[in-house]
């Protein structure tokens, strides 16, 4: 049984959003820059992410938004600025000791593991576990395979909770690209992380896979999921991102609901009204 | 058969397990993990002169024949774990200066230039290891223990061999079917990805460099204390690429391709072009071996890239069923997704 892709959760999600203004944020961006060559690509960025919610990046092509996800992930080093995460200073560090804090990313273009099927894609998103040691592998099999045989149960119930159960023994090279976001998204949900980073997940997708991977989304948030997403869909945005904001030129020109945004005459100069949305 | 047949088979065993000890080393780096690692035959080499240094005397008691360091008249097994020993620590630095920082392609250079400053360094260091001449008169285990003939010490250096080729198995294997062999396939396809869930690549490719590296020490060391004779001529950068065509040949990412490498070329061509009739001017049939092994390689990469017996699917079956949580049907999903 399906939910429609219109039909979001209000309620759920208001509630979430009450909760998370108490709270200090989950992640907060300070002042971020960073130039390649002589090109500033960011500058002075700064917003925050509340738990709970489905933060929205928006902006015209080339307006930093995808190096702001780099930058946040640590693929990217800044120039200068701040990213708190939990409060602890995590800017500058390497991707995998800020994955290991549980943030947890997806790519612009679908970055599976061609050579692994989509089950074992999945058991590699879980968070790292003593069975990935060189010792378990010169060990008894007996020492990780419980641990395993648990994480395939979550992997295959994330599989049928995406209907997917049906390819999970297939290569993920020989899926389509709209199956590649799908497991790269299965994936990232193994992780459980705090804060999930989304770039682009809709690009090159079906439409109508893109509202199933919307619904998938508004779920996780209800959830309980925090995510920061970057898209140019602008009425996929509306329906799931609050707050949403809005960059252009590699800074942040303006931040809040869609509704407001829509009013902005900055904003709108400088990406609604200028053709670069979706 | 003839005594002398049975010998020279019984010498083609033991040289067919040493190639995969080092076949399934290399395996476990480039296969698993996708290190092009062009120094592997570096790797061998140190664990050849380890096993030769370790079971040496000092260079003074064969009356200055030959002068290197060290010379410490171990007694078997230990110049071979030695051997073991110095191939997985000759890892470490050069996983420090090719792995961390470099793009695949530029390890790969990185490496080749490894292993031409390495021969150039053990041919003109004469006080080292003997310089071009290389290390002789290398005691093989057990002699002067067990009385046999050479026949019978060829059965014993099988056995030997064998041993050491199920130790290599089951660490490649362990390896191979672990969680941690799935997160070494996983960096050979997207490092990027594999730091984005909170693993380091460069760790994991270490630890596989220095499993491997052991392994190619340990290939070494027999060999040399098999043929009782090693030096730079031996280890020239082609030979990686004898090692690299038999995986590529054979299957990269499966133990069994491996084995089927090693049997169809370091021993099936190299072995058959002996049997050939002399022609051409002195050394043809060895430059001609050469030419079957790259013209090998090259029809594989275009035709069979994953070789004559790929890596196998790792298939699991379903688990339990759900507890609960939103479902997509199946069928709507498929009609979402393309899926078959």
């Amino acid at each position: 049984m399906t939910t429609s892709p219109g039909a979001s959760h209000p309620a759920a999600g208001e509630t979430a959003l009450a909760g998370s203004q108490a709270r200090p944020p989950l992640l907060r961006v300070e002042g971020l820059a960073c130039h390649f060559g002589g090109v500033l690509a960011v500058q002075d960025a700064t917003f925050d992410v509340r738990h709970g919610t489905i933060t929205g990046l928006i902006g015209p092509n080339g307006a930093g938004k995808s190096t702001v996800i780099n930058l946040i992930s640590g693929s990217t080093r800044p120039g200068q600025g701040s990213v708190r995460f939990n409060g602890d200073e995590i800017a500058g560090q390497r991707p995998h000791e800020i994955a290991h804090r549980g943030i947890v990313r997806t790519f612009q273009q679908a970055n599976v593991f061609g050579g692994l099927t989509v089950l074992e894609n999945l058991l590699v998103g879980a968070a790292p576990w003593r069975g990935e040691r060189v010792s378990a592998a010169l060990g008894r099999k007996q020492a990780w395979s419980a641990t395993q045989s648990g994480l395939l149960d979550q992997a295959w119930d994330i599989l049928r909770r995406f209907g997917l159960e049906g390819i999970a023994n297939d290569y993920a090279r020989a899926l389509s690209g709209g199956q590649r976001r799908l497991v790269e998204l299965m994936r990232a949900l193994m992780a459980q992380p705090a804060l999930l980073l989304l770039d682009e997940p809709m690009a090159g997708v079906h439409p109508a896979l893109a509202a199933s991977i919307a619904d998938r989304l508004l779920e996780m948030r209800d959830a309980g999921m925090t995510m920061l997403m970057v898209e140019h869909e602008l009425r996929l945005v509306e329906k799931l991102c609050d707050p949403v904001v809005v960059m252009a030129r590699g800074t942040v020109l303006a931040e809040g609901s869609m509704a407001e945004l829509q009013s902005n005459q900055e904003v709108v100069d400088a990406y609604l009204g200028g053709g670069g949305g979706g | 058969m003839t005594s002398g047949l049975v010998y020279y088979l019984s010498g083609l065993a033991i040289l067919l397990g040493i190639n995969l000890i080092a076949i399934w080393g290399l395996d476990l780096q480039f296969g698993l993990a996708g290190i092009n690692n062009f120094a592997y035959i570096v790797f061998q080499a140190a664990g050849g002169y380890a096993a030769a240094l370790f079971a040496l005397k000092p260079a003074k008691a064969y009356g200055g024949f030959e002068t290197y360091l060290g010379g410490f008249n171990l007694p078997f097994p230990l110049p071979l774990i030695g051997a073991a020993a110095v191939g997985g620590l000759l890892a470490v630095p050069v996983g420090l200066i090719a792995i961390r920082r470099l793009r695949a392609d530029y390890q790969a250079m990185a490496m080749l230039v490894l292993s031409l400053i390495a021969t150039g360094l053990a041919e003109a260091q004469t006080g080292l290891v003997n310089g071009p001449t290389g290390l002789a008169l290398i005691p093989r285990p057990l002699v002067g223990i067990v009385h046999v003939t050479p026949l019978g010490y060829n059965w014993i250096f099988l056995g030997l061999t064998a041993g050491c080729c199920a130790l290599a198995w089951w660490v490649a294997r362990g390896i191979s079917r672990s969680p941690f062999g799935r997160l070494l396939r996983a960096v050979r396809d997207s490092e990027s990805a594999v730091a984005a869930l909170g693993r380091n690549p460069d760790a994991l490719r270490m630890k596989v460099l220095i499993a491997g590296g052991a392994l190619a020490g340990l290939s070494g060391g027999l060999l040399v204390e098999y043929v009782t004779a090693w030096g730079p001529s031996s280890w020239l950068y082609p030979e990686t690429f004898l090692f690299f065509t038999a995986l590529i040949v054979g299957g990269k990412g499966n133990l069994a391709g491996g084995a089927l490498g090693a049997l169809l070329v370091p021993i099936g061509i190299v072995e058959a072009s002996r049997h050939l009739p002399a022609f051409g001017y002195p050394g043809m049939i060895d430059s001609l071996d050469w030419v079957v092994i790259g013209a090998c390689l090259l029809v594989f990469l275009w035709f069979r890239p994953n070789g004559l017996l790929p890596e196998r699917k790792r298939v699991f079956r379903a688990g339990r069923q759900q507890a609960g949580g939103t479902q997509v049907s199946g069928a709507f999903a498929q009609r979402l997704t393309g899926s078959r």
